[in-house]
This record gives structure tokens, C-alpha cells and sequence, in this order.
């Protein structure tokens, strides 16, 4: 008899567990327009560099939004600016007057560990110190550049020398004065030695940095460079003072943390694991900036976790949000939603597939073509990013207007071509309907997009295994050790196609080296058409070398371009004034109480 | 040397009254005894037959819930219907014909986990408490070697390093899993063999292996089966652990993998965590009550307990 | 009498002194298999798009060029001269930044330990003392539950339900960072925060230690000693309190002993839900990111803590368990 009260007991209990569940969340989702890879990312690798799986999906801004950049930025003219205002309102700036004070909360998704800006690219730490610092130039809303610590610059007529004007009376914030030499040593000392993308971009083509006068500073080359105005914002290249780390290890010196910078906020403390706060820094140089009183950087690592913060009001602002939860938030008046460019700064991602053009079977242009066919992009972007993006067509984003172009052999979805191109190739069906095997070897964050090909690839006889391993593991079978098949990374790139796109063309580039040349790809033709591109100072002419490159490139199919990234920033809707597209996320934000 | 190094029994409990006889130990789960006390309890009937169930499920999953599991079948974040009995997923598979074969995989990793964890425990509980001395010393060293590495990042590094294969994942939670049990067996061998029908059993020249095998071993062996029963389930939620962190087998259907699909999900589509989260609870809480059913039906003593 | 506690010492040195080849044994295999896992640090410290000469300079820079047994003998020599290294990561000495996490993590699996060992045992006591009556019947049922279910499954669950739903906790971190509590307020913040992920951290455990308790209790109830003693007209109470409780703790104690690592799991998936700044989530991220010597030290540190809770455990044994000796 009495047992039966167990059995009873059990069965309630799994009936209010149930009731739990479903309880919870009645609402019908509507079919949406939700995550993208970013929060899986945030939810499974906890850190990763901006270009890495996880800090990537996020990013690029709407069409709309993004662009046609024109070549006046980069001519050999004088940008006399009015540098006492910051660059530009974003589009996430609304209607209203700033008011001054506040605190904002914004999620770090992942632990910065240490705060130099200007010795890594890491996404965990720029974030954070790109409101702490700044560039030379800035970077607006269309990704031109404006003027930042420089207040003007000129070009020489060769393009090979730069010389900039600095702001005066800029004080780091233990009050010293910023100089020339402060820039010198920056590049000298800490970017050129262990900034990555600058020392791999600079490092042989510069030749010296001259500083006249303190408020000069003079970039020779050994060439023309034309790509170097979009490489010293904030984010490429953060300026430090040389007066802190003169004479110490600039990567492992205490005042990595406790980073004194000129920018909008001074640092307060760093409570590991935990939360960064940084206060107003009363003294920057654009006179009435910032607005916010403190900003408080909150670690984050589960996007779930992140977002539903941001519903409870716990934080104001996060960076990527959770995909699946964008439906719900769109009807959430207390917060607002901006479609936004790259993580911290103006990358332009790319989640890009990495096919061995070594081996079989991607070895041969025909299988390489039928396998981009098969792959239906539209259904990518809207299920699996959730619409955070477009379907990609070549290797440079479309959100770098001016060197993009349409004008390239088109892909389109079409199983029937990709079964006929590979019939064509020799690569019969077998028995079981199966032509051939390919491992995708991809980060967790992957996971989702793995599932999704492997349904679509299915229907042209490919069958697609999923190796799934953390971050790390999958970067280093695919770019160190080049054992694989198929691989995927976010190429996220900077504004001009040499920041960023050419490392993964580049045949000198192929090594073991993470985010390279993972395909293998060699073309000598692309080599030259990369080499000439920087040379040249006028934009129109680059672009129409970039399109030729464009051209040749798309025909190989080297790698296959699945998503331009385009992701989601929520914020507190008593929040305005972000600027999402840049790294100086906070100099022009304001709460309206 | 060795000798001197570990706890030792004293001879004669002291506060302990002497027993009137030598108990019988029954063989395990041998006798009509044993199955009629097993279903004589309700609960473990219960249990035995959600668990049945399952394996129902798993062995007809193609006749139950036919298709590929992977298929997308255009709909996404449909709720349950009458049509989608478990609505569908994010890429539009059915949850059902997901939960469905999950079972199967989930089954596969929990008993194999069980299985192998178990024999190694057994194996070096009972030589470690029984013969002791240096045997003793190195295998509690080997024990507490598996268990002070924390072993869930130490899986982490080797799915890292060797890749998510369903097979690898089951040989490495097995053999990492076992540390409980060999530390149970051993305090459950040490207590046992000062009992004194032990001692009464020795003393008539019972050989040492049969004390062992037959009179040690089964009378320890309850809290074993518990542990077992706590294994399979324990597996199945590792395994949904390293899912949690993606890093499941993605080839195979498992109710981890499902759950860590449904992590993004989980306000947007409650259904795509909802039915692996109470599969994975149901099964558990089956082996629960048939470990239960089978504690007390091996240790016949706890029910005669009447106490007031 | 008097020569127990020399005994004990003895014993306790012993240990300590075995315990050393078995931390060393740990250290060789962790060391070896971080080293040879797949994933390099200097891709999360330094970022994307340098190029050959540059990975090849940080690597040399961290030590990394070095052969793998050389660095071994390096990293040996380092620990024993006090130094556990410097996090890439962090670019601090590891031992400050575990220390910075550790009392988030104690106080999480403190409590969680503490709540699931008291409840646990209340519960296991109830059940065991009214058999086959509904409150064991209940009570086996809820901690079957309990046990049953994923620690990140729960997590959320309760998330939704009483943070989201209800709005009664905050969803994630321990303190409210806008605010600047003082004194009581900061600590019933922190509490307040601690709520949920001490719960779902301790269910799992409260039921297990439930469940073991329940059945030893059983078990030690129907030990001969205590149908003397009940025979002998003690007390319900004092049986089950001094006799059976003392007994039934034993296995109570071996597996709590013996769960602190998977504990650390638990406690890892929870901090990361909860956002919660343990050591757990520095681990599962010092993993992910390969930060070598991070990793290293915490997977010393936690063997260390494992084997002095074995210790512990073995010395409780001999406290409850009279027929036990230190030899």
C-alpha cells in the first residue's frame, strides 16, 4: 500500500518539473530572426581574439548604414579637422539633448587578464582599453578616418611619407603631456614588436618614425603605403605612454594593469573574473566629453546568461546577443537593438569555410565550385545567424564598399549544377548515395552551422562528418598542423583589404600560423595584384586592382565565403549615443535618466 | 614498512555484542528469493519498467520515430503539436525523432560507462581492502591519483586532444570513473572483514579467495549496485557536461547535444530543452529506484527493520 | 591512550610524505598531457595576423621553443622553488590570481557543501527512520529527482523560473556592481547573489548524501549492536543519534571526500551560468585558452586540496569508527 505513495510521490514530482519547464515560457516564438554563431561562441569558448570563432559573429553594420566610402580620405590633402568633436553621432545616437553623468554596466564576454592595448589584438582586452586609450586617427561611422590624437596629417605625392599634426594639450592620465615621442615609442617599442597585425603589416615596408617637434610625428617608408590611415585607430594601434614603460618589459610590466591612457575614462580597479571599472576622465582632450560619470565592465562569459541580464537591467549594454533571444527583445521597449560592424573597432568579419586544396578531393577547382553550389547561403544567414548578416560573394566583405565588387562568378544555391559538376568531375555516387567524405573540423561554436551543411550537402552525395573540438584544438589542426579537411574561421578584417583579407590569399602567407593562409592557396597572380594594390595612393585605381584580384579569386574558390557578419548590440533604452561601429564605443554615450 | 603505513583494524570491536551465529550469505541475485523480494516492491517495478521502456525506445527508434534524426524538416521552432509531438529545433529536425534515437546513444554511453567503471572499481576495491599492505598502498595511490586530477577538464584535454568520438568519450569516463567505486568497495571490504563470521569462516580454513569472493564480496556489494546505478546516470550527465561546453560527439544524437542546442534556446523554445532535460531525469531517476529495489532485495536485513 | 597522539602524528607525516609522489605523479601527466594537447596560448594572447617570424619570436618569448622536457625540468625546478609561473593570460604570478578567485569558489562550495551535507543528512535521518511511509517515499522521490538532473539544466531552470519570472534573485555575478554596499548590506548582497548558484550547485549532492545517508542509516539500524541496544530499552533517539548516525557517517564522509574534484565540475558549470568568479570558471577558461601555467597550478592546487581531504577523511574514519587504529 504504501508504496504506491512512491510511485505517486515520482510522478508528481516529474509532472511540476515539467509544469517548470513550460511554465516558464509560454510565449510562441515567432519564426525569427534571431542568434548567430557569436553567442554560441561566447557560450562555449570563453576567449578568443577578435578574429577567433568567438569574438567574431558580431559585427558590420546594416547596408543601410555601411556606406560607400569615398577616396577622399585617403588623398594627398591636408585633413585640417575639427578635432575638438568626436567624429560622428552613430546610428544608434537618438533623438534628445546629452546630459552629463550616469554609470553604464557593459558586458566583457570574456576576462581580459591584462590591459595593454598595444601589444595584442585580443578581443577580450580591447574592448575594454579601447575607452581607456586612443589612435591617431579615428575611425567614423563609414570607417573613414578622422581625426583623433593627430588633428590633422598630409601624404606626400609619392605616398611614402606621413606626416601628422598633434592635438595639443593632451594629458595621459597621471597628467603628463602627451608628445611625439610618446607615438615613436609606441610603434618602436610595443606595436612593431609584438602587436601582431602591425608588425606583420609595418614591420617591412617602414622605415623610420622621425618626431621634429613634440607635437610632429613623421612615418617614412621604404614604398608607397597607402593602407595606413586605417590602421591607427584605436583598436589597431592604442597609443602608450612612454613615460610609464620606459625601460621595462612592455608585455609583462605591472602597469598592464593599471593602464594609464588619454582617453574618454581613467582606470579605477580590476577585480579579476569579476568587473573593470573605469571613471570619467575630467581632463580629455575633447572639451564636455565624455558624458558618463563611470563605466563598469562586467564579465559575462554564457550569452544566455549575458542576455538575460540585460533584460533584468542587471548591465546596459552587451555587445552580441543572444541570437535566439532577438525575437523577444524586439518587443521589449526598455531595450534597443542596433545591427552594428566588427567587435571592438571596424572589423568586417567573415566566416569563411577552409577547404585543404592540398588533398582530395578539394584539390580539383571542379569539386571545390559543385561545393559552393550545394551550400545554401540564404538559409545559413536566416536560421542559423538569425539574419545577423549577408550571404557572402567573394573574399572582401561588402561592407568595405569601395573595394568590394559584385561583379564576380556567382554561386548561387543550386543542388542540380553541384550534382552535375561533380558527375562531370568523376566523382560518381556510391551505393548508398554517397560520392565522397569531408570532416569539417570546427570550433563548438560551429556546431549549429556544421549541422545545417551537413543537411544541405547531403542532397548532392557529400557527406559531411563533424569533428567538434574547443577553439584552440580546431585552430591548431587547421592552420599549425593542416590536418584536415575542412575548416572554418571568422576572418574579421580591417578597412582596407591589406588588413586582413590579404593574409589569407597571399601565398607567402601559408605556414603554420593561426588565421593565415589556411587553404594553401597560391596564385602568383593574386601575389602581384596584392603587392601593386599598396603601392598605388589613389583609391579608385586600388579598388579597381582589388576587383581584378576579386575576380581571379572567386573563379579559384579558394576558400568558401559563407556570411558577411553583421551582428546585434542591445542596450538599455535610457542609454544613447554608443557608437557601435567603433572601437571608442563610449566617448559620445549618454543616460537619459 | 608497508604494513605500518595504513589504517589498521583492530582485532575485537569493542562496544560491538557479540553475534549469536554466523550469518548466511546469500550468492547475488541467484534464488527465486532475490527476483520475488525485487518485485515484490513496487517502486522497483516502477522503475524497471520506465527503464524497459527506454530500451523499447532505443532498440525500435526507426520504427517508432522513422528518419534521420538530422533532416531538416522546414519548420523552425515549432512547439509541440499534435503534427511535431516535441515541436522542432532551431534548424527545423524534430525534437521526438531526436529524443527518440538519443536514447539510444545516451543508454550506450551510460551502461558502457557503468560497466567499465565498475569492473575496474571491484577489481582494485577488493584487492586493495582485502589483501592489503602494499597492494593497498599502491593502488589507493593509483585511486587517489584518478581522483585528485579533476577529471572533467582532464576529458576536456583529451576530447581536445583526440577529438569528440562517441567510443572515446565512453572509454574515458569509464576510466575515470571508477575511483568511487574502488574507495567504496574497500571500506565496505575493510569493515566486512572484521566481522566475525569472517573471522569464524577464516578460522575453520575457508581459503582466502573464497572468503573474498564468496563471503566478502556479496555482502559488500549493495552499496556497489547503488554506485552503479549512480554511474549510468552520472555518465549520462558528464556527457551532457561536456556537451553543455559543445563538445559532444556531433555525429550522433544525444540527449547532451540536444541539450546544448537548447542552451541558446531556452527562453525562445522551452520544448528544445525541456524533453532531453526530463528524459535524461526520467532514466536517472529509473535507475534510482531499480538501484533502490535492488539494495534492498540483496539486503533482505533492511526490511525487516520494524523499529518504533 | 597516551600514545595515540604520537601515533597520529606519525601517521599524518606519513601520509603527507606519500602524498608527495602522488602530486609529482599528477604533475608529470597533467604537464605532459596540457603540453601535447592541440592549441597554442600565444594565438588567444597576441591575436590573429602576424605572421611566421612573429609566432615564432612569442613563442620564444614565453619559453614555448624550448623541448618539451627541458620545459618540464624548468617547470619542476620553478614549483620547488615557490614560483608556479606567470599566467599569459593574466600577466601576474598564477598564485595571486588564484588566490584573487579562490574566496568566491570557497564560499560557493562551502555553502554548497554545507547546505547539501546538513540537509542531506536531515533528510536521509527522516527517511530512514520512517520507513516505507510516505515521507521516505517523498523524500527518496525528490532526491531521485534531484540527482537526476543536469547541474546547467537545473541552473536554468531556476534561473527562469525565480530570477526571470519571479525577479526574487538576481540572474548572474555576486555582488551588484552598480551599487557600493558596505558592511552587512555588502554581505547580504553577496548572499543574495549566492542564492541561486548555491542551490543548484548543492541539489545534486543533498540528494546524493540523502540517498547514502538513507541507506547506511538502514543499514546501521538493523546492525546487531542496535537491536541490543534497543533491547537494552535505549531510547528511539539516543540509538539513532549516537549509534546509528556515528556509523551511517562513514560512507557520508567517503564520498564527500571523494566528490571534491567532481564538485569542482559542478562547481565550473554553475559559475559559468551564474557568472560567478570562482576558480571553477578561471580552470574551464585557463583550459580553453591552454594558459599552461595557470592551468598547471590550479590542477596542483586542486590535487594538493584532494589529497589533504582524503587525509581528512581517513582521520574522521578513526574519530567515528572506534575499531579503527592509526598504526
Amino acid at each position: 500500500m504504501r508504496t504506491r505513495f512512491r510511485i505517486a510521490a515520482a510522478l508528481t514530482l516529474v509532472l511540476t518539473m515539467l509544469l517548470a519547464a513550460c511554465g516558464s515560457e509560454t510565449a510562441t516564438p515567432a519564426v525569427s530572426q534571431a542568434t548567430a554563431a557569436a553567442t554560441t561562441a561566447a557560450a562555449s569558448a570563453t576567449t578568443a581574439s577578435a578574429t577567433s570563432a568567438a569574438a567574431s559573429a558580431t559585427t558590420a553594420a546594416p547596408a543601410t548604414t555601411a556606406s560607400a566610402t569615398t577616396g577622399a580620405a585617403t588623398a594627398a590633402a591636408t585633413t585640417a579637422a575639427s578635432a575638438a568633436t568626436p567624429a560622428a553621432t552613430t546610428a544608434a545616437a537618438g533623438a534628445g539633448t546629452p546630459k552629463r553623468g550616469g554609470t553604464v554596466v557593459v558586458v566583457a564576454s570574456s576576462d581580459p587578464g591584462s590591459l595593454n592595448p598595444a601589444v595584442t589584438t585580443s578581443g577580450a582586452i580591447h574592448p575594454v582599453t579601447d575607452q581607456i586609450f586612443n589612435g591617431l586617427v579615428g575611425l567614423d561611422d563609414q570607417l573613414n578616418p578622422v581625426p583623433e590624437l593627430a588633428k590633422s596629417w598630409q601624404i606626400s605625392s609619392d605616398g611614402k611619407v606621413y606626416t601628422f599634426q598633434l592635438q595639443p594639450n593632451v594629458k595621459w592620465h597621471d597628467g603628463v603631456a602627451f608628445t611625439s615621442d610618446d607615438v615613436k615609442f609606441t610603434f618602436e617599442q610595443a606595436l612593431l614588436k609584438f602587436h601582431s597585425r602591425t608588425k606583420a603589416g609595418l614591420e617591412g615596408v617602414l622605415d623610420k618614425i622621425e618626431t621634429p617637434d613634440p607635437l610632429t610625428v613623421i612615418f617614412r617608408f621604404k614604398q608607397p603605403y597607402s593602407p595606413l590611415l586605417q590602421r591607427l585607430d584605436v583598436v589597431e594601434a592604442s597609443i602608450i605612454p612612454k613615460h610609464i614603460y620606459t625601460g621595462k618589459d612592455v608585455m609583462t610590466d605591472p602597469a598592464n594593469l593599471k593602464p594609464i591612457g588619454t582617453g574618454p575614462f581613467k582606470f579605477v580597479e580590476y577585480v579579476k573574473g569579476n568587473n573593470i571599472t573605469l571613471e570619467r576622465n575630467p581632463d580629455y582632450f575633447r572639451a564636455g566629453f565624455p558624458y558618463l560619470d563611470k563605466v563598469i565592465f562586467r564579465v559575462i562569459t554564457n550569452a544566455t546568461t549575458a542576455t538575460q541580464a540585460l533584460e533584468n537591467g542587471e548591465v546596459d549594454y552587451l555587445s552580441s546577443v543572444s541570437g535566439a533571444d532577438l525575437a523577444r527583445l524586439q518587443k521589449n521597449s526598455s531595450i534597443t537593438l542596433v545591427q552594428g560592424y566588427g567587435g571592438s573597432g571596424g572589423s568586417l568579419c567573415q566566416d569563411t569555410l577552409i577547404p585543404n586544396l592540398t588533398k582530395a578531393p578539394f584539390d580539383k577547382v571542379e569539386v571545390r565550385q559543385a561545393f559552393y553550389l550545394a551550400l545554401d547561403r540564404q538559409f545559413i544567414v536566416d536560421k542559423v545567424y538569425f539574419g545577423q548578416g549577408i550571404p557572402s560573394t567573394g573574399p572582401i566583405s561588402k561592407q568595405m564598399a569601395w573595394a568590394y565588387t559584385p561583379n564576380v562568378k556567382s554561386y548561387v544555391y543550386d543542388p542540380a549544377a553541384a550534382n552535375k559538376l561533380l558527375d562531370q568531375a568523376g566523382m560518381a555516387k556510391g551505393a548508398d548515395g554517397t560520392r565522397f567524405k569531408v570532416t569539417f573540423t570546427a570550433a563548438t561554436n560551429f556546431a549549429r552551422l556544421g549541422e545545417a551543411m551537413r543537411d544541405q550537402l547531403k542532397q548532392v552525395g557529400i557527406q559531411l562528418d563533424l569533428e567538434n573540438l574547443d577553439t584552440a584544438a580546431a585552430v591548431d589542426k587547421v592552420f599549425i598542423k593542416k590536418n584536415f579537411d575542412l575548416g572554418i574561421a571568422s576572418y574579421c578584417n580591417g578597412t582596407d583589404p591589406e588588413i586582413g583579407v590579404r593574409r589569407a590569399y597571399v601565398s607567402t602567407n601559408i605556414g603554420p600560423i593561426s588565421f593565415s593562409n589556411g587553404a594553401g592557396y597560391k596564385n602568383p597572380q593574386v601575389d602581384k595584384l596584392l603587392d601593386q594594390a599598396i603601392t598605388v595612393t589613389d583609391r579608385a585605381e586600388r579598388a579597381k586592382i582589388y576587383a581584378e584580384m576579386q575576380k581571379i579569386i572567386v573563379d579559384d574558390v579558394p576558400y568558401f565565403w559563407l556570411v558577411d557578419s553583421q551582428g546585434f548590440r542591445g542596450f538599455r533604452s535610457n542609454f544613447q549615443g554608443f557608437r557601435v561601429s567603433s572601437g571608442a564605443l563610449l566617448e559620445t554615450a549618454w543616460k537619459n535618466s | 614498512m608497508a604494513r605500518a603505513n595504513r589504517l589498521e583494524q583492530a582485532a575485537a570491536p569493542q562496544s560491538v555484542p557479540e553475534p549469536e551465529a554466523v550469518p548466511q550469505v546469500r550468492p547475488l541475485f541467484k534464488g527465486r528469493g532475490f527476483w520475488r523480494r525485487f518485485f515484490s516492491q513496487p517502486a522497483a517495478l516502477v522503475g524497471t519498467v520506465i527503464l524497459g521502456a527506454f530500451f523499447l525506445v532505443a532498440l525500435g527508434a526507426n520504427f517508432i520515430a522513422p528518419g534521420d534524426p538530422f533532416t531538416n524538416s522546414g519548420e523552425i521552432l515549432l512547439p509541440p503539436s499534435a503534427s511535431h509531438l516535441f515541436g522542432t529545433d532551431d534548424l527545423g529536425r524534430e525534437m521526438f525523432r531526436a529524443v527518440i534515437h538519443g536514447t539510444r546513444v545516451s543508454l550506450l554511453i551510460g551502461f558502457l560507462t557503468a560497466v567499465i567503471a565498475s569492473t575496474v572499481g571491484i577489481v582494485i576495491g577488493s584487492l586493495s581492502g582485502f589483501v592489503g599492505g602494499w597492494v593497498d598502498d599502491i593502488l589507493m595511490r593509483l585511486t587517489e591519483l584518478f581522483m585528485v586530477v579533476p577529471r572533467f577538464f582532464l576529458a576536456l584535454l583529451v576530447v581536445a586532444l583526440l577529438g569528440s568520438h562517441i567510443g572515446l568519450i565512453i572509454v574515458l569516463l569509464g576510466l575515470t570513473f571508477w575511483p568511487g567505486t574502488a574507495r567504496l568497495l574497500r571500506g565496505q571490504v575493510l569493515t566486512i572483514k572484521t566481522r566475525d563470521y569472517i573471522l569464524a569462516a577464516r578460522a575453520v580454513g575457508v581459503p582466502e579467495r573464497n572468503i573474498l569472493i564468496r563471503h566478502i564480496l556479496p555482502a559488500s556489494m549493495p552499496p556497489v549496485v547503488t554506485e552503479a546505478a549512480f554511474l549510468i546516470g552520472g555518465a549520462i550527465l558528464v556527457e551532457a557536461g561536456l556537451s553543455f561546453l559543445g563538445l559532444g560527439d556531433r555525429n550522433v544524437v544525444s540527449w547532451g547535444t540536444l541539450l546544448n542546442n537548447a542552451q541558446q534556446f531556452v527562453r525562445a523554445a522551452w520544448w528544445m530543452s525541456a524533453f532531453p532535460g526530463l528524459a535524461i531525469t526520467l532514466i536517472v531517476l529509473a535507475l534510482n529506484l531499480v538501484a533502490d529495489g535492488l539494495n534492498q532485495a540483496l539486503n533482505p536485513r533492511l526490511n525487516s527493520g520494524k523499529h518504533r | 591512550m597516551n600514545a595515540q597522539p604520537v601515533r597520529l602524528s606519525a601517521f599524518l607525516l606519513r601520509r603527507l610524505w606519500q602524498a608527495v609522489p602522488l602530486v609529482f605523479g599528477v604533475l608529470v601527466i597533467t604537464f605532459t598531457l596540457v603540453h601535447v594537447a592541440p592549441g597554442d596560448p600565444i594565438t588567444f594572447l597576441a591575436g590573429d595576423g602576424g605572421n611566421e617570424a612573429y609566432y615564432r619570436e612569442m613563442r620564444a618569448h614565453y619559453g614555448l621553443d624550448r623541448s618539451l622536457p627541458e620545459q618540464l625540468v624548468r617547470y619542476i625546478l620553478s614549483i620547488l622553488s615557490g614560483d608556479f609561473g606567470y599566467s599569459f593570460n593574466y600577466q601576474q604570478p598564477v598564485i595571486n590570481i588564484i588566490l584573487s578567485r579562490l574566496p568566491a569558489t570557497l564560499l560557493l562550495m562551502g555553502t554548497a557543501l554545507v547546505l547539501s551535507t546538513v540537509f542531506g543528512v536531515l533528510l536521509g535521518l527522516v527517511a530512514a527512520t520512517h520507513p516505507n511511509r510516505l515521507l521516505d517515499h517523498l523524500i527518496t522521490a525528490f532526491t531521485s529527482m534531484a540527482f537526476a538532473m543536469p547541474v546547467f539544466w537545473l541552473g536554468q531552470l531556476l534561473v527562469l523560473g525565480l530570477a526571470v519570472q519571479l525577479n526574487l534573485f538576481p540572474v548572474q555575478g555576486m555582488v551588484s556592481v552598480r551599487e557600493e554596499y558596505t558592511g552587512l548590506r555588502q554581505w547580504l548582497d553577496i548572499l543574495h547573489h549566492l542564492a541561486l548558484p548555491a542551490l543548484t550547485l548543492s541539489l545534486s549532492y543533498l540528494a546524493l548524501i540523502a540517498r547514502l545517508a538513507r541507506t547506511s542509516l538502514r543499514e546501521a539500524l538493523n546492525e546487531e549492536y542496535i537491536t541490543t541496544a534497543r533491547a537494552k530499552g535505549l531510547s528511539s533517539r539516543v540509538v539513532v543519534g549516537r549509534h546509528a548516525l556515528r556509523n551511517a557517517l562513514l560512507p557520508i564522509i567517503t564520498v564527500t571526500g571523494g566528490h571534491l574534484g567532481l564538485m569542482l565540475t559542478g562547481a565550473a558549470l554553475t559559475e559559468t551560468i551564474f557568472a560567478w568568479p570562482g576558480l571553477g570558471r578561471l580552470l574551464l577558461d585557463a583550459t580553453l585558452n591552454r594558459d599552461y601555467p595557470l592551468l598547471m597550478a590550479i590542477f596542483i592546487m586542486v590535487s594538493i586540496t584532494v589529497v589533504v581531504a582524503n587525509l581528512l577523511t581517513d582521520l574522521t574514519y578513526g574519530l567515528l569508527d572506534p575499531r579503527v587504529r592509526y598504526a
